[in-house]
């Protein structure tokens, strides 16, 4: 069969301006208008959104995702001290980390923070891979 | 801010051989052993997963259930061989082929389910623009 790519995933919002303000200022998200809501396009990916005035749409999954209820991992590209301090200066609260991982590239150091709906963000480095958090 | 890029994302699966099975079989994925259970390899993005005796910490806010993510992905082919591969592997299609707008715009897509519900999409931009 042929290579996939992956091209969006939806996560669900409840306040249209916060999140859009969020993602554009914390994740570097390019927020595109989508009917009558909004998606963070990151790189060649895009997080479409469900979220205030947008019609639960037909199909959905079976478990309705809600608030919240998404995890999400971002490459940082660059050493994980200049995430930490990007979270800092965006006043966004770490959860966890920074904490050794694999992932897609194999070790690297992670930080953990929330949306303000509660769903899980992690920037992963892989430029100190092998080095203690 | 340096650009990022999506690294993961995380699915909760209730079955790991028949997850296993369907997302290797279904959507090419490689997959990886990842600690007690597994992860499924996209090129540079992946899918890992929550499961039978993984122990996730931190989790979100409400932690990623079975059969509650949506995800597409780009067919780099014509949709008609989207819904042909389906079709051999005996999967259900739930909508489509449909015009729909994705990270590249414009395209036709394919909805149907991994074995826990949550909704799956084939997305084909080969035929970008043209209505179904």
């Amino acid at each position: 069969m042929p290579n996939l790519k992956f091209d969006h995933c939806v996560i669900n919002v409840t306040d249209w301006e916060r999140s859009n303000a969020f993602y554009r200022d914390v994740l570097g998200a390019e927020v595109s208008k989508r009917g009558s809501g909004w998606c963070y396009k990151v790189g060649d990916m895009q997080i479409n959104c469900h979220g205030p005035g947008v019609a639960t749409p037909t199909p959905g999954p079976r478990v309705r995702i809600e608030p919240g209820a998404n995890h999400l991992c971002f490459e940082w590209r660059g050493p994980i001290a200049d995430a930490g301090r990007h979270l800092q200066r965006q006043g966004v609260p770490v959860a966890l980390g920074p904490v050794q991982r694999h992932a897609n590239r194999g070790a690297g150091t992670s930080l953990y923070f929330y949306d303000p709906d509660g769903t899980l963000l992690e920037f992963i480095s892989y430029a100190e891979t092998g080095s203690d958090p | 801010m340096s650009t990022v890029k999506l690294d993961h994302c995380v699915i909760h699966v209730s079955d790991w051989k028949r997850s296993n099975a369907f997302y290797r079989d279904v959507l090419g994925a490689q997959l990886m052993q990842r600690g007690a259970g597994w992860a499924y390899r996209f090129g540079d993005i992946q899918l890992n997963c929550h499961g039978p005796g993984v122990m996730a910490d931190p989790v979100a806010r409400l932690p990623v259930a079975p059969g509650n993510s949506d995800l597409c992905f780009v067919w780099p082919g014509p949709i008609e061989d989207a819904v042909a591969h389906l079709r051999t592997h005996g999967v259900a299609i739930e909508l489509g082929p449909v015009a729909r707008h994705g990270a590249r715009d414009a395209g036709i897509s394919v909805y149907f389910r991994d074995p826990d519900g949550s909704l799956l999409e084939f997305i084909s931009y080969a035929e970008g623009g043209s209505e179904t």
